[in-house]
This record gives structure tokens, C-alpha cells and sequence, in this order.
């Protein structure tokens, strides 16, 4: 694997809007929620791993001005009591690399810094409930059209997954379709390929996470097919969480 | 007898033994695909795609499946 830099992340995906053009910076931290426990008797304090983890998710950059778009107003600049899938292509909007994944995200903080010899950054804070974890990316983030699936480029999870999640970004909806179905493809050896779970009927930009209804083989792939529209387009990317 | 196999869900698999043989060998784009219906009993075009079928999921239809018919 190449060296990734902050140039590779080209994709921050928040439901189905793209951050990343507006980040200067990423943070995130997975802690351990622990508790000391301290019996009679005892000189010294055991800390207790309780098992549940607490993630965060912290983003800087020129949002203000960059989020100001009705599309994306709500999404990133507000407190928001309603969650967001966020991903965040961390090694490259590559097939099979590894991103960060956000089950539900809730922007819980929001800072705004100037001064005189800068430009004013904001930072939101997300609170991360749910899941989150590596994903691999199955799917890259690109526009498409006509039916069709990506079983020519294959993901590889490198092993199958036996539970975990797959997650649905939708970036871009035209062309007036009813509806766009897409579907995670996988194969143990990515000769015949087999549908394994279907994504709720795409109308709009937005974002979804299934569970994994049955293992999924190491090789992965996505089709979408169209009903109605002209000359419809579907941007998308597809990841697969392993548990 | 050819073989017979169904499919449980939607399948894409190699047309002929030459695509087979080209997707073996990584080439994807080569590949012209043959597709497959969900619950579609199909015979097996040819010999070697049928581990692969039965690896993904395909199960074979053997003669006992057909008792009492």
C-alpha cells in the first residue's frame, strides 16, 4: 500500500454531502469507557475496562463559507439532533483501501475561530453513536448511469466477512428516474458473483447503513439498475464494514 | 446428464469456458458475463464453472429434489 497524505482524502462523506474541500483537518478518537474500582483493603486503584466505547469525530476547516449551500445547510454548520452517516476516505478513494466509517454521527459542537491574520475556521464536533470502525471501500465514489456493476474492478475484503455492515453513500441524484436500485455483489473468487444485499430504492441524495444479513465472501461489487428517468445519474460508493 | 444448479439470488457469471478462463486469470474486463434470475434453474455451460457456482451459492439440483413430483 502507498503512503496516504491529507491530499489523498478527497472524500468526506457526511449522508451524501462531500465535505472535504472545506476540511483543513480530521480527528478521531475511540476511548475506552473505564471505571476504577477500589476495594477495601486495597493501596491501589484496578481501572476496569466496562467494554463500551465512546467514539469522536472532529473535522476543522472553512466550512462557514463552504456549507453556506441550501443542499447542505444543516448538515455540518448547526447542532444536529438528527444523525448522519459520516465516511471519511482516509487512504484514497481507491477500491479495497480502508476508510472510516460513522453508523450515526451527531454534530454535538460547533467553533468558530478568526483572527486577524487568518480566515475564519469553524470546527464541528461530532458525537459518534452506533458503530465505527474500517470499512473497506467496494465501491469508489463515481458518478454512473446505464445499468451496470463494478464486477470488473472487485473489491477485496481479504477475508470473508461473516457479519458487519454495508454502507450506501449517494452523492448525486439526476435525471428524473423513479428509482435506483443498488445492491452489494460478492463472490468467494470473483468469478460468479452473486446479489447479497439490497439497499433500500435510491430517490435521493442520502446514505444508508444494512446489516449483513448472511456472510459476505471476500469479494465485493455493486450493480444498480434504473426505473424510469432520462439519461439518469447516480453518483455512489459502497463500503462494507466487517465486524 | 448436464448438471442442473439453481440460484437463490441474482447471479453474473462467465459466459463460456474461455471467459472462465480469462477471469481466472484476473482479466475482468475481458470477461463477457451471462447472467442469472434469482430461483432460475440453469445446467452448467460447461465443467469448470461448476465449483465456482457452488462456492457462491448455487445448489444442485440432484434427483432426489424431484421425489414425489
Amino acid at each position: 500500500m502507498t503512503t496516504q497524505a491529507s491530499k489523498d482524502i478527497t472524500y468526506v462523506l457526511v449522508d451524501g454531502l462531500n465535505i472535504a474541500a472545506g476540511l483543513e483537518t480530521l480527528e478521531h478518537k475511540v476511548t475506552a469507557v473505564t471505571v476504577q474500582k477500589q476495594a477495601l483493603g486495597e493501596t491501589w486503584p484496578t481501572t476496569v475496562d466496562t467494554g463500551t466505547r465512546k467514539g469522536e469525530l472532529t473535522v476543522a476547516g472553512w466550512l462557514d463559507s463552504v456549507m453556506m449551500t441550501p443542499a447542505s445547510g444543516g448538515k455540518v454548520n448547526t447542532i444536529s439532533t438528527t444523525s448522519s452517516i459520516v465516511s471519511a476516505f482516509v487512504n484514497g478513494n481507491t477500491v479495497s483501501e480502508r476508510a472510516l466509517v460513522f453508523q450515526a454521527a451527531n454534530v454535538v459542537g460547533i467553533g468558530i475561530f478568526t483572527a486577524p491574520e487568518d480566515i475564519a475556521k469553524m470546527t464541528p464536533e461530532f458525537s459518534v453513536a452506533g458503530e465505527c470502525g474500517w470499512a473497506f471501500i467496494a465501491v469508489p465514489y463515481a458518478a454512473r448511469t446505464t445499468d451496470g456493476n463494478t464486477d470488473s474492478a472487485y473489491g477485496d475484503l481479504t477475508a470473508q466477512a461473516a457479519t458487519g455492515h454495508a454502507v450506501l453513500h449517494v452523492g448525486a441524484y439526476t435525471g428524473g428516474a423513479t428509482k435506483c436500485v443498488v445492491k452489494l455483489r460478492h463472490s468467494s473468487d470473483h468469478i460468479t458473483f452473486a446479489a447479497h444485499t439490497t439497499f433500500a430504492d435510491v430517490t435521493a441524495i442520502g446514505a444508508e447503513v444494512k446489516a449483513l444479513a448472511s456472510a459476505c465472501e471476500r469479494y465485493v461489487s455493486a450493480e444498480w439498475a434504473w426505473t424510469g428517468g432520462t439519461n439518469p445519474s447516480i453518483s455512489f460508493a459502497v463500503l462494507v464494514v466487517a465486524d | 446428464m448436464t448438471r442442473q444448479f439453481t440460484t437463490r439470488v441474482d447471479a453474473i457469471y462467465p459466459a463460456t469456458v474461455a471467459d472462465y478462463r480469462k477471469a481466472k486469470a484476473g482479466r475482468l474486463d475481458d470477461v463477457t458475463w451471462a447472467t442469472a434470475e434469482a430461483g432460475e434453474t440453469l445446467a452448467a455451460p460447461y465443467p469448470e464453472i461448476v465449483g465456482s457456482w457452488l462456492a457462491n451459492g448455487f445448489e444442485e439440483v440432484t434427483g432426489d429434489d424431484h421425489a414425489g413430483e
